[in-house]
């Protein structure tokens, strides 16, 4: 026979066979599906399916894990460093001495790894910090953590477009261009 | 308009965004290496970052550097053959 507290307990929302999406939007922590129709083009678009990590978070007042890409300001970070790596992770921002700087190169390198991906899609990685997608959720990695930083989205996208530009510029381009105009 | 003429055209506008885009990579360059020089940054994890990323931007303007100048010089013999042209059919008429 059940006990009483395994009969009240609230079935689980979170599935461990799903990848979860947490968007750090300050003060709050959203969740939603990371391979929903929304958010999917991270993972085909972006292949962010390296940053996947394990995360605790609370779900129904229990603890629980799920695996999940932590976006934090669009930057995706793994929960620990990996040695010898570069790749942007939670443990570095927590010890950085500047985490707006720590943000700002994380991203530079982000869009720098970045390749065929369209600037429009880009700005809808930067916009997702504005939106309120998902539901709210505690992550105890995050917690007590003052990691709140003012990005300048705009000048992100403004480094991308001239990355993107220096690598497809072609001078066929306005070869053919000329041409049409006569 | 000859063939010649179509790519001056062209080479002109191609330098002109060139120049654009290097201009634009470089102050993304500076101020990048301004986070570097200032004394803020005290941890190693980030100053690692923050270089990786310069050495990134740097390589792409030099690349893009060593572009424009093999296509002005291209530009240049162009130009230098137009004129070269000019002078000899004006000789030839005179």
């Amino acid at each position: 026979m059940f006990s009483r507290d395994i009969l009240n307990r609230k079935k689980p929302v979170f599935k461990d066979n799903k990848i979860y999406l947490i968007c750090y939007n300050p003060p709050s922590i959203y969740i939603d599906i990371a391979d929903n129709l929304l958010n999917k083009f991270l993972l085909t678009g972006f292949g962010f399916y390296r940053f996947i990590d394990e995360w605790t978070i609370e779900d129904n007042d229990q603890e629980c894990k799920v695996r999940a890409i932590l976006l934090y300001y669009g930057l995706p970070l793994i929960k620990h460093k990996i040695p010898g790596t570069k790749i942007p992770n939670l443990e570095d921002l927590k010890n950085s001495s500047n985490k707006y700087i720590y943000y700002i190169a994380g991203m530079y390198w982000l869009l720098m790894n970045l390749s065929n991906v369209k600037p429009p899609k880009i700005k809808k990685l930067l916009n997702l910090t504005k939106k309120v997608n998902g539901q709210p959720i505690k992550v105890k990695e995050l917690e007590s953590q003052n990691l709140i930083v003012y990005p300048n989205m705009s000048d992100l996208l403004d480094f991308y477009n001239l990355i993107q530009r220096a690598r497809t510029i072609n001078i066929w381009d306005y070869y053919n261009w000329f041409i049409k105009q006569l | 308009m000859n063939d010649e003429r179509l790519l001056i055209g062209a080479l002109t506008l191609y330098l002109g965004e060139l120049s654009k885009i290097m201009g634009g990579l470089n102050q993304h360059y500076l101020k990048l290496r301004s986070y570097l020089n200032s004394k803020e940054i005290k941890d190693e994890a980030t100053k690692e970052l923050l270089e990786e990323v310069i050495i990134s931007i740097k390589t792409e303007i030099d690349s893009l550097k060593k572009t424009y100048k093999a296509t002005k010089n291209i530009y240049k013999g162009l130009i230098r053959n137009i004129s070269n042209e000019k002078q000899d059919l004006s000789n030839n008429s005179n």
